[in-house]
């Protein structure tokens, strides 16, 4: 055995092992080395350091019962647990632990799908559920409702949502924690307790009314270490009649202001699913002049990047639309973002996308002609359909793969406000600060927001042999966005201190509050110590464990 | 109604009964140690996955083909393997491999072999072997540019017997107008250990 819980000896550890294997199976304890490092973080930036964090034994319980002898088991032998849903959770940590020498809680064997109601719209599903498990279940079925999915749709409904994770389809949906409606957690002393209408014996409206009655606690569950959540209800979009997209370009740098306020609009009214906008003067990306135009340091000559555009007869901006709900719908709402546009930036250009009735069929769905699969975002998951083609984006490395690709998931993830003058200040701060870094110039003049639902900005680093002066840039990053009111939205356990330092309101009202709450509902810190920034007393001096220069 | 995804979870269940019928292994010793691997996986976008996956059909193995995403696959594995443990083998990007390791972890297999084609600034190919001795001796033959056979060929089969492991570094010439691309070759096979079928 490779490492220990902290402050546990190895009798006590093995002692906790065996009642652990006496609780809920011999098969379902993990020890042997093979078996841990299986929960090891394939894109730490600590893999392989003494920092790394490391699993000292996993347990895979399979029912509500199984994790209260757990928690109760670890209480008794103040053993930190970590749990996890499948453990997809890579870029931000996989099924690795704040804490080294944590138990691994996994929770793939509770995969029951419990209920999906497409007339009421909702599903209840245990942590184990994927979303491929949860889709092959509707559609054995014939069910009517659609799943909001992740990108990478091997992993779980419960575990994205308890990462803040998103989707792509309409905005009440697509954030996922938003759209779970009714939690069951265990607690750190071992009860059961439900949220909501699910606290309300009898009531058949748990995953229809999210609230119930007096303070809702659902909200500390996402990125928190306050019990461990053993189902989840959510809200499901009926199957729409209809699918369209449409595509709107803009002919000067300075429109995307006007693009952004208008497809707000058409966002918050629930008109659009979610967008996609790029630059399609990234064409010319292979002129070392154009390069240096849109990477100079202290922010891009406006004139200078319209004349680039003019010249080579390319728009400045374009932004993909999706359009779900009836036929007739869908098209109006179409027209009128076509109207608002040409009302409001002269110039503006209308490109006609699919419109295609829903189910797509195998053929629609494969044909690599179709509009909505020319961008980036427009896959199968706009359409609710599980897929891991979004994978090959990303590379990989593993144990067995050290090789991998030469990218991988050091992502930084600030919000920003949902306007063109944001964008642009925020193109400016960070291709300076990349450029200060010494790091290539992840972002340019032409870089764009990824996602609306939750306001990220995404870059996406290389894997540079030197892991340390990465997490050191990584950690000046958030310093730099937290400098102009931007906070990173979700990290790996490696960065949670850092980015949780920075929502430091009211001398770090927010983290205190969490911290009281988290010493009185787990005064042994059993429950993942430090997840999102919030440690328990017994084990606040890990805090900044990762290091914390910046 | 019986779905698309039905029929292919279905076929990969009657093709692996077949496969256990084929008789002979490609190597004389050790006959009876040796289990056909009833499954070849290649990424079609590379012809020496081709070659190699055309190698494994002659000594008997189903081809299972991707165009890169591994969703399809993916899938089919997942609900084959939860039925049965299985080895598989294959010729795909590390990408591919990342994601079907993991899911072989899942259901109580393990990587027994894997090996990386890496083309050469010089224009051969250096390979990178890692698995059990007996493999990497019978891997470790004449390296002419049809190496890609000869992996797909001994891929083909897997022995469940406990062997020491090792590796080996070889160098190829390239395939004609092969993708100069990184590939890597590949063996998933049950864990001999405790029955992990259900771990998912």
């Amino acid at each position: 055995m490779a490492v220990l819980p902290p402050n546990v000896s190895a009798e006590n550890f093995a002692s906790a092992v065996r009642e652990l294997a006496g609780a809920i199976g011999d098969d379902w304890v993990f020890t042997s080395e093979e078996d841990v490092a299986l929960y090891r973080d394939p894109y730490s930036l600590m893999r392989d350091t003494e920092r790394e964090s490391l699993a000292s034994a996993a347990v895979a319980p399979s029912s509500v019962e199984e994790v209260q002898q757990v928690v109760r088991i670890a209480n008794k032998y103040k053993t930190p647990l970590y749990p996890i849903s499948t453990g997809k959770n890579y870029a931000y940590g996989g099924a690795s632990a704040n804490l080294s020498g944590s138990v691994i809680v996994d929770l793939k064997r509770m995969n029951r799908v419990l209920k999906v109601d497409d007339e009421r719209n909702f599903a209840l599903v245990e942590p184990g559920v994927s979303y491929f498990d949860l889709y092959r279940y509707i559609q054995e079925r014939g069910l009517k409702v659609w799943i909001d999915c992740a990108d990478v749709t091997w992993g779980g409904l419960v575990g994205n949502a308890l990462d803040r994770g998103m989707g792509y389809t309409m905005p009440f949906y697509r954030d996922h924690a938003n759209a779970a409606c009714g939690v069951e957690v265990v607690l750190a002393n071992g009860e059961v307790m439900r949220t909501g209408m699910g606290a309300l014996p009898n009531a058949d409206t748990w995953q229809e009314y999210k609230h119930g009655f007096g303070p809702d606690p659902s909200g500390l569950f996402p990125q928190g270490n306050f019990g461990i959540v053993t189902k989840m209800g959510f809200r499901l979009m009926p199957q729409p009649e209809h699918y369209r997209t449409g595509l709107i370009r803009v002919p000067k740098r300075r429109d995307l202001i006007q693009a952004i306020k208008i497809v707000n609009y058409l966002s918050d009214s629930h008109m659009i699913g979610e967008v996609f906008y790029e630059s399609p003067l990234r064409a010319l990306l292979g002129d070392a002049g154009f390069r240096a135009a849109v990477n100079r340091r202290g922010g891009a000559d406006e004139a200078e990047l319209d004349r680039y555009a003019a010249d080579n007869g390319l728009s400045s901006w374009q932004v993909e639309l999706q359009f779900y709900g009836p036929e007739a719908t869908c098209l109006a709402n179409w027209e009128y973002a076509k109207e608002r546009f040409a009302r409001e930036i002269p110039g503006a250009a209308f490109v006609e996308g699919e419109s295609l009735k829903v189910p797509l069929t195998e053929e629609q769905l494969l044909n690599p002609t179709t509009s909505f699969r020319n961008g980036l975002w427009h896959r199968k998951v706009s359409q609710g359909i599980p897929e891991m083609s979004a994978w090959s984006l990303v590379g990989t490395r593993s144990p067995q793969n050290p090789e991998g690709q030469t990218v991988a998931h050091a992502g930084f993830f600030p919000v920003i406000p949902r306007s063109g003058e944001a964008v642009f200040k925020a193109q400016q701060v960070f291709g300076d600060a990349f450029a200060e870094l010494g790091l290539p110039p992840f972002n340019s003049a032409l870089s764009t927001p990824l996602v609306w639902a939750i306001f990220a900005y995404q870059m996406t680093f290389p894997l540079p042999d030197d892991n340390e002066r990465l997490h050191r840039a990584l950690v000046r990053l958030v310093n730099v966005a937290a400098e102009n009111g931007w906070g990173d939205y979700r990290t790996p356990p490696f960065h949670q201190d850092h980015v949780s330092d920075t929502y430091s309101f009211g001398n770090h009202a927010l983290r205190r509050f969490n911290e009281t709450l988290k010493d009185a509902i787990d005064p042994n810190g059993i429950l993942a110590p430090g997840r999102g920034g919030v440690w328990p007393s017994n084990y606040r001096q890990f805090r900044y464990e990762w290091g914390d220069e910046a | 109604m019986i779905t698309r995804r039905e029929v292919i979870g279905s076929g990969l269940a009657v093709s692996m009964l077949a496969r256990t019928s084929v008789a002979s292994v490609s190597s004389a010793d050790s006959q009876a140690n040796w289990l056909p691997v009833p499954y070849f996986v290649a990424d079609e976008r590379f012809g020496a996955a081709h070659e190699a996956s055309h190698a494994a059909a002659g000594s008997g193995a189903a081809i299972m083909t991707f165009p890169g995403d591994v969703t399809a696959l993916y899938e089919s594995l997942d609900l084959a393997w939860r039925s049965a443990r299985f080895a598989v083998s294959g010729m795909t990007t590390t990408a591919a491999l990342f994601v079907l390791e993991r899911l072989a972890w899942e259901r109580g297999l393990r990587t027994a072999y894997r090996g990386v084609h890496r083309p050469t600034s010089e224009g051969s190919m250096r390979h990178e072997l890692a698995g059990s001795s007996e493999l990497l001796r019978r891997l470790a033959g004449e390296h002419d540019s049809h190496w890609a056979s000869r992996v797909g060929r001994e891929l083909a089969w897997w022995s469940p017997a406990k062997a020491s492991g090792g590796e080996a570094t070889l160098l190829s010439q390239m395939l004609p107008c092969a993708h100069r691309a990184t590939l890597v070759s590949w063996l998933l096979t049950p864990k001999d250990d405790r029955a992990r079928t259900a771990r998912k």
